[in-house]
């Protein structure tokens, strides 16, 4: 009996040593393999490597272009997530939501415009970073196919960047996605049915409307974030970032 | 000891039909591949039919324009809201697309201009009164769309079917 | 202490030092050459976590100046004009302008399937990890050339076009 309660009074006091034990998985070791533990033991840091070369580190090398698009990734999935609490997809309501986020909501104005600007900007930062990877030639081998996921994710942020744009439903929107559907309607063949099968009808209304949101929620952010996971790791199973060979081997 | 003798004995009788088996088995392989790739492509291009709507809540394309005689000769009218303008000749009724055969966008009617009958505000396409391609990326002249008058009087377009042979409506 | 191992270091007589003995090492390093690397935390995770402040601070700053554009509402009636595609799909309208099949669905076709296929065309090993390497003078020529055609296009796009796609100066 008095055993159960000294343990117990014993589990209270070390409450919150032992969560913290439980949440930081405890890597004990010289301090070099602590700092090794605190990337690998992590789940969301174990997409580096324990270590990095210098020249990984130079900002003059990459100017942190990649890390920029998937910083506006981060900030677009936090202020997207807010925006859909005062959004319906729905060609009545839609372009009043936005009104209301603008004059009625909290920060409303301030989200939105987030959302926006990082949009303009991640599909900027993107093609820059692609840039980068072109003339530092680092989709050579063995970095020929996370140069190819590269490519699918700058498709994916134009799809998601055009998908985003017919939610606020304004002319602004309307016209450029009457314009883009019928771009896709140009398409041998399948055209029509191409773009019959993206609006959900024969022209843009409310079934657009529901498919451009599902797509641009759901459907492409997730494609996305996994593209994203396999690119990280893929930076670390080629060998870090490109540098030239000659330096350290 | 024994276990050797087994194993020899296994490759031998492997190695003497080894040419039958290889062929045997890519077949088989080939005929298992094929059948895995009819049935999941199959099966994935036919759930493909679940995106496709089969009613659509959208305004029908056969609809009323109103009386012949809001028609005057010589008039143009744009019908608003189905991209369609009514032109009444002296020989006859004819219904136009006002819908931008390039990329979709309304066209606008050109007033006071004896060539040009309507311009697109998108990517500048110019189309004579007839609906013919004047200048622009435009591919197709506009097409007429099917008039008929109904039982009470009334102009009646269809703008599912398109008159190939642009005859007008004598009324 | 003798080593039978194989040589890790071989001697070389230009240099002032060499390898004295093998310890037993207590990293990951042990049995590797010396290299040029750092812990990744903390170097390489603090300077992310600044870059990500840095951005944020940027957007935020950017959002409480300006705000998103937004026109009035969808009017399937009236066609705006001109009617615009976002801006980086204003060089892609450019070319549809012209033609919208080659334009529209060639162009992106023949763009897509190049950087897609890039890495397997482009074999020459030489020139990785540095910028604009003068071994690979042609491949940055060109890169350069669709670099600058794209944004000559977006820029004649985004701002020379008026009303009824018609080139208009922006001072005029």
């Amino acid at each position: 009996m008095s055993e159960s309660a000294g343990s117990f009074r014993e589990s209270i006091s070390q409450l919150p040593r032992n969560i913290k034990e439980s949440v930081f998985r405890p890597e004990e070791g010289t301090p070099e393999q602590e700092r090794a533990a605190a990337i690998f033991g992590n789940v969301f840091l174990h997409l580096h490597s324990v270590r990095v070369h210098i020249n990984s580190l130079r900002a003059a090398y990459t100017f942190g272009l990649g890390l920029i698009s998937f910083f506006l990734f981060l900030l677009l999935t936090v202020s997207g997530i807010l925006l859909m609490f005062y959004y319906t997809p729905s060609t009545q309501l839609a372009y009043r939501n936005m009104k209301d986020l603008e004059y009625v909501v909290s920060f409303g104005i301030v989200l939105r415009n987030v959302h926006r600007w990082s949009a303009h900007a991640m599909v900027a930062f993107v093609f820059l970073h692609m840039c980068r990877v072109f003339y530092t030639g680092s989709y050579k081998a063995p970095r020929e196919f996370n140069w190819v996921i590269g490519v699918c994710l700058l498709l994916l942020t134009l799809f998601l960047s055009f998908t985003g744009y017919l939610l606020p439903w304004d002319q602004l929107a309307f016209w450029a996605i009457t314009v883009g559907s019928n771009i896709a309607a140009y398409m041998p063949w399948i055209g029509d049915n191409v773009r019959f099968l993206i609006l959900g009808g024969n022209e843009v209304g409310q079934m657009a409307l529901l498919r451009f949101y599902v797509l641009h929620v759901a459907l492409l952010p997730l494609v996305a974030a996994i593209l994203l996971a396999v690119h990280f790791w893929r930076i670390r199973k080629d060998g870090g970032l490109s540098r030239p060979q000659d330096q350290s081997d | 000891m024994d276990m050797e003798n087994s194993a020899g004995t296994m490759t031998q009788a492997a190695s003497i039909d080894e040419t039958v088996n290889e062929d045997r088995r890519n077949f088989v392989k080939k005929l298992s591949l094929t059948a895995l790739v009819v049935g999941v492509g199959g099966a994935v291009v036919e759930c493909g039919r679940f995106l496709k709507p089969n009613v659509l809540y959208e305004p029908s394309r056969v609809f009323k324009v109103g009386e012949v005689n809001q028609f005057p000769f010589g008039s143009r009218t744009v019908i608003e809201g189905k991209g369609v303008e009514i032109v009444r000749e002296k020989d006859g009724v004819y219904a136009i697309s006002l819908v931008c055969t390039h990329l979709g966008c309304l066209l606008k009617p050109v007033l006071n201009d004896q060539e040009i009958g309507y311009s697109c505000p998108c990517h500048g396409s110019n189309f004579s009164p007839r609906g013919d391609v004047l200048g622009g990326p435009a591919p197709r002249a506009l097409p007429w769309y099917d008039v008929y008058m109904d039982n009470t009087g009334n102009l009646v377009v269809d703008a599912s079917k398109e008159n190939q042979k642009r005859t007008k409506l004598v009324v | 202490m003798p080593h039978e191992k194989e040589e890790i270091f071989p001697r070389d007589p230009n240099k002032t030092y060499s390898l004295m003995t093998i310890v037993d090492g207590d990293s990951f390093q042990v049995e590797h050459g010396p290299d040029d690397t750092l812990q990744s935390w903390p170097h390489l995770m603090v300077r992310e976590l600044l870059l990500f402040l840095l951005v944020f601070v940027v957007i935020l700053g950017v959002s409480l100046l300006f705000n998103a554009p937004l026109e009035e509402a969808a009017n399937p009636l009236h066609s705006t004009n001109p009617a615009k595609a976002p801006w980086y799909f204003v060089g892609i309208q450019e070319l549809v302008s012209y033609s919208a099949f080659l334009g529209g669905i060639v162009a992106p076709v023949l763009i897509v399937l190049s950087l897609l296929l890039l890495p397997y065309i482009d074999r020459n090993p030489k020139g990785v990890g540095v910028w604009f390497s003068p071994d690979r003078k042609i491949a940055t020529l060109l890169f350069t050339l669709f670099v600058i055609a794209m944004v000559v296009l977006i820029l004649i796009g985004q701002f020379v076009r008026g009303p009824n796609w018609g080139l208009y100066w922006p001072w005029m």
